[in-house]
């Protein structure tokens, strides 16, 4: 059954804020796990999206690297100006500071194939939290 | 390398802040309950976690410290089933 999901009411991220998101594996932003993420969001919730985190003055890049992202080893740097300048949004989802990157057609492909197409920067997290199983 | 038990992706939370994955991809799908404690992610992304909840085929669950996870259980999982 899907959920509603909860939209916070808040002013749309800035052009200049930076939208962080956490790679699973090696191969960069890897566009089979963008498609994977935003079916599995559709599954939840009933439309296609990626979730990210937007930094901004609560959330600066360092908060983030040291809690949301704390579990990964790199993550995609994107600014607002650049995913919305392919035509795509950012819905103010959950709990401050997750974001879903959606194409408002609610198309995947467009969504995962303008998305990897955004210009973007991989980061290494310098607080990345190695804990050994 | 990472024995993963269930596949997820840390970036998905729900309105409750808990990660998310789909139960019928876990490795012992019958071992994921509420309360149980495993190991949840990618391969370069993983966590220690607590199941909160099973429902409708999804599994809710926070990420928790290594030390948290010993606190709740062996740290030792099972070897998986072959099929």
């Amino acid at each position: 059954m899907v959920k509603t999901r909860a939209l916070r009411d808040e002013p749309a991220p800035g052009p200049g804020q930076l939208v962080l998101r956490g790679l699973l594996g090696d191969a960069g932003l890897d566009v089979g796990d963008l498609r994977q993420a935003a079916m599995l969001n559709a599954e939840l919730y009933g439309f296609y999206g990626v979730s990210v985190w937007a930094a901004d003055a609560n959330w600066s890049r360092e908060r983030l690297e040291a809690t949301k992202l704390v579990k990964f080893e790199r993550y995609a740097e994107f600014t607002v100006a650049g995913l919305t300048g392919r035509g795509l949004s950012l819905w103010a989802t959950g709990q401050r500071p997750h974001y879903d990157v959606v194409d408002e057609r609610n198309d995947l492909e467009s969504l995962v194939t303008l998305m990897a197409a955004t210009l973007y920067v991989i980061r290494d997290n310098p607080s990345v939290d190695r804990e050994e199983r | 390398m990472i024995y993963i038990d269930l596949p997820a992706d840390l970036n998905l939370e729900d309105d409750q802040g808990r990660n998310i994955a789909r139960l019928a991809e876990a490795v012992t799908p019958e071992a994921v309950t509420a309360e149980a404690v495993l190991v949840a992610g990618a391969p370069r992304a993983w966590s220690w976690a607590v199941v909160e909840a099973v429902e409708d085929g999804f599994v809710y669950f926070r990420q928790v410290s290594a030390r948290d996870a010993a606190q709740r259980g062996s740290l030792v999982a099972p070897l998986p089933r072959s099929a």
